[in-house]
C-alpha cells in the first residue's frame, strides 16, 4: 500500500518555477531529494545553458564548425534533441538557436522581458538538425559553422527525468519533479496519484482556468505559445519556433499537454503538437499519447485524456467519430482525424486538416512577429 | 639364337620408357595439385569473401548469413549493431493514462508565486503544469 504522506518544496530552476515532491517526507527524505535535484540542475545548467558564457553549449556554439569533445550531460542532451528531431520529422529542431537570436531572444528571458523592444531581422531558413554530427563513442559533437544550438525544448525535460531518478534514489520513496510544468514521476505515487493542475502558464497558480488530473508515473509536459512572449519593434514573438519557417509557430493550438513514459517524450510530443497545428491530433492519436490540446479560441480537445472537470469548453468537432476523439478511450487515428477546424477560424485560415496546411496559418504570435 | 637377346633388350628399353612416362605423369599430377592448392590458399588470404562472378542478391545474402553463423570469428564480417533501446524506437506512451480528479472544490493551497529562494510548503496539494 502506498504511503499517504507527501510534501513538496519549491525552488527556481532553468528560469522557471520548480517543484520537488516526495510521497513520504519523514526522515529527511525531502531534503535529500531536493539536494539531488539541485545537483542535477547545476549540471544541466553548466552544460546546456545558451545564456552562460562558461557553459559547454556556449563553447560548442562558438566552435565555428570544429569537432568539440563534450561531457556526458551535453552529449546526452544533444543526443536527445537529435532524437526529438528524428521522431518528429524535424518539427522539434535544436538548430533553432539562430532564429531565436534573430528574433531577439539572445539573453536570459527575465532580462529580455525587462528590455525595450528591439528591431529584429528573422533568418530566412535554418541549417537543420542533420548538420549536427554527434559521435557518442568519441564524445564529440560537430556543428556546421554559424549554427547555434538551442536545447530548451528538450534539455529541461531530460533534466526532469534525470533529477527524478536521482531524487528517487536519494529519498528512497516516490518522487515528483517539475521544472516549469514539465513533470517526471518515479517510484510509488500517492494512493490517489499525483494531483496536477493543467493550464496555460505554469506560474498561473491553481485557480487559473484548466483541469485537475491525477498521474501515477512517467512524464507530463505542457507547451504553450501563451507564455515566454516578448515584444519586438515588429510585434510580439514567442519561443516556439517553427523550423520550416524560422518564425514563431502560428497555428491552431495555444497550449498542448501530453503524458508519456518519460518527461522527455512528453515534451517532444507537446512541442511538436504546437508546431504541427491541425495535424497534431491525428499524430498524437497514432502514437497513443494521451493529450489535451487547447485551441487559440480557448476550446479544448481531449485525446485519451479525461474530459471531466475541465474548465474550458470542448472544441467543436464534426463527423461521426468526433465524440470518440474527445472521449477517454478515443485514441484511434480515424476518430481523431475526423476533427475539423477546432479553433481554426480563430487561428485565421486553416484549410484542411493536414500538417502542411496548418503551417501556413498565421497565428497570433507568428503573425505579429512577421509583421 | 642371336635374335632372342635383341628382343629382350628391346623389351627392357620399352619397359624403362614406359616407367619414365608413368613417373612423369605422376609428378605432373602431383605438381598440378600442389600448385592449385597453393594458388587457392593465396587467393583466399588476399581476397576473402570475393567472387569473380556476380550472384543474385538472395543467394549472396544467404551465403553471408551462412558464413556469419559458421565462422563468426572472421574479421571481414562487420559486427552486428547493438540492440535498439526502447527510447530509440519512438515516443513511448505512459503505463497509465491520466485520470480525472472528481472533487477539487477545496484544493490544498500551494502559493502560486513561489518565493525567490527555496522554501518548504508542506502538505503537498498539487502541482501546476503549464507552459514555461
Amino acid at each position: 500500500m502506498a504511503p499517504e504522506l507527501q510534501d513538496t518544496r519549491r525552488l527556481e530552476a532553468f528560469g522557471t518555477a520548480a517543484v520537488v515532491a516526495v510521497v513520504d517526507p519523514s526522515r529527511g527524505r525531502l531534503s535529500r531529494a531536493v539536494a539531488a535535484v539541485e545537483r542535477t540542475v547545476a549540471e544541466f545548467d553548466r552544460a546546456c545553458s545558451r545564456f552562460r558564457d562558461d557553459s559547454e553549449l556556449s563553447w560548442l556554439n562558438a566552435s565555428a564548425g570544429a569537432v568539440v569533445r563534450v561531457g556526458p550531460v551535453l552529449l546526452e542532451a544533444v543526443g536527445a534533441a537529435l532524437r526529438a528531431a528524428r521522431l518528429t520529422g524535424g518539427d522539434v529542431d535544436p538548430t533553432v538557436g539562430e532564429a531565436l537570436v534573430a528574433l531577439g531572444y539572445d539573453r536570459d528571458f527575465g532580462e529580455l522581458e525587462r528590455s525595450a523592444p528591439r528591431h529584429t531581422q528573422p533568418v530566412a531558413s535554418l541549417p537543420g538538425w542533420r548538420t549536427v554530427q554527434l559521435d557518442a563513442g568519441r564524445s564529440t559533437i560537430r556543428t556546421a559553422p554559424g549554427v547555434i544550438l538551442d536545447l530548451g525544448a528538450t534539455a529541461k525535460a531530460l533534466a526532469a527525468d534525470r533529477a527524478a531518478e536521482r531524487a528517487f534514489e536519494a529519498a528512497g520513496c516516490g518522487v515528483l519533479v517539475s521544472f516549469g510544468g514539465d513533470l517526471a514521476m518515479v517510484g510509488d505515487a500517492p494512493s490517489e496519484g499525483w494531483r496536477v493542475r493543467v493550464t496555460d502558464d505554469h506560474r498561473a497558480g491553481q485557480d487559473a482556468p484548466g483541469q485537475w488530473i491525477a498521474l501515477r508515473s512517467g512524464g507530463l509536459a505542457t507547451s504553450s505559445v501563451a507564455v515566454r512572449r516578448w515584444r519586438t519593434r515588429s510585434g510580439v514573438a514567442h519561443h516556439l519556433v517553427d523550423p520550416s519557417t524560422a518564425l514563431p509557430a502560428g497555428g491552431m493550438w495555444r497550449t498542448a499537454s501530453v503524458t508519456a513514459a518519460s518527461c522527455l517524450d512528453a515534451n517532444i510530443a507537446s512541442t511538436a503538437a504546437i508546431i504541427r497545428g491541425a495535424g497534431a491530433a491525428e499524430w498524437l492519436s497514432e502514437l497513443g499519447l494521451p493529450s489535451r490540446l487547447v485551441s487559440v479560441d480557448g476550446t479544448v480537445l481531449h485525446l485519451g485524456w479525461p474530459a471531466e472537470g475541465d474548465d474550458l469548453p470542448a472544441a467543436p468537432v464534426a463527423g461521426a467519430g468526433a465524440q470518440a476523439a474527445c472521449s477517454v478511450s478515443g485514441l484511434g487515428g480515424q476518430a481523431a482525424g475526423s476533427v475539423s477546424g477546432a479553433g481554426g477560424e480563430a487561428a485565421g485560415s486553416v484549410s484542411g486538416a493536414g500538417g502542411q496546411a496548418a503551417r501556413s496559418v498565421s497565428g497570433a504570435g507568428g503573425q505579429a512577429a512577421r509583421a | 639364337m642371336t635374335g632372342r637377346p635383341d628382343r629382350s633388350r628391346a623389351a627392357l628399353a620399352r619397359d624403362a620408357a614406359l616407367a619414365r612416362v608413368s613417373r612423369t605423369r605422376r609428378r605432373v599430377i602431383a605438381g598440378s595439385a600442389a600448385l592449385t592448392a597453393g594458388f587457392a590458399a593465396l587467393v583466399s588470404a588476399v581476397a576473402p569473401g570475393k567472387t569473380l562472378t556476380s550472384k543474385p542478391a538472395g543467394r549472396a545474402e544467404a551465403a553471408t548469413a551462412t558464413h556469419s553463423t559458421s565462422s563468426s570469428s572472421s574479421s571481414a564480417i562487420p559486427p552486428m549493431p547493438p540492440p535498439a533501446k526502447p527510447g530509440d524506437l519512438g515516443l513511448q506512451a505512459p503505463d497509465q493514462a491520466p485520470s480525472s480528479v472528481p472533487d477539487q472544490s477545496q484544493p490544498q493551497s500551494i502559493p502560486s508565486q513561489p518565493p525567490p529562494s527555496s522554501s518548504s510548503s508542506g502538505g503537498g496539494g498539487g502541482v501546476v503544469s503549464g507552459g514555461s
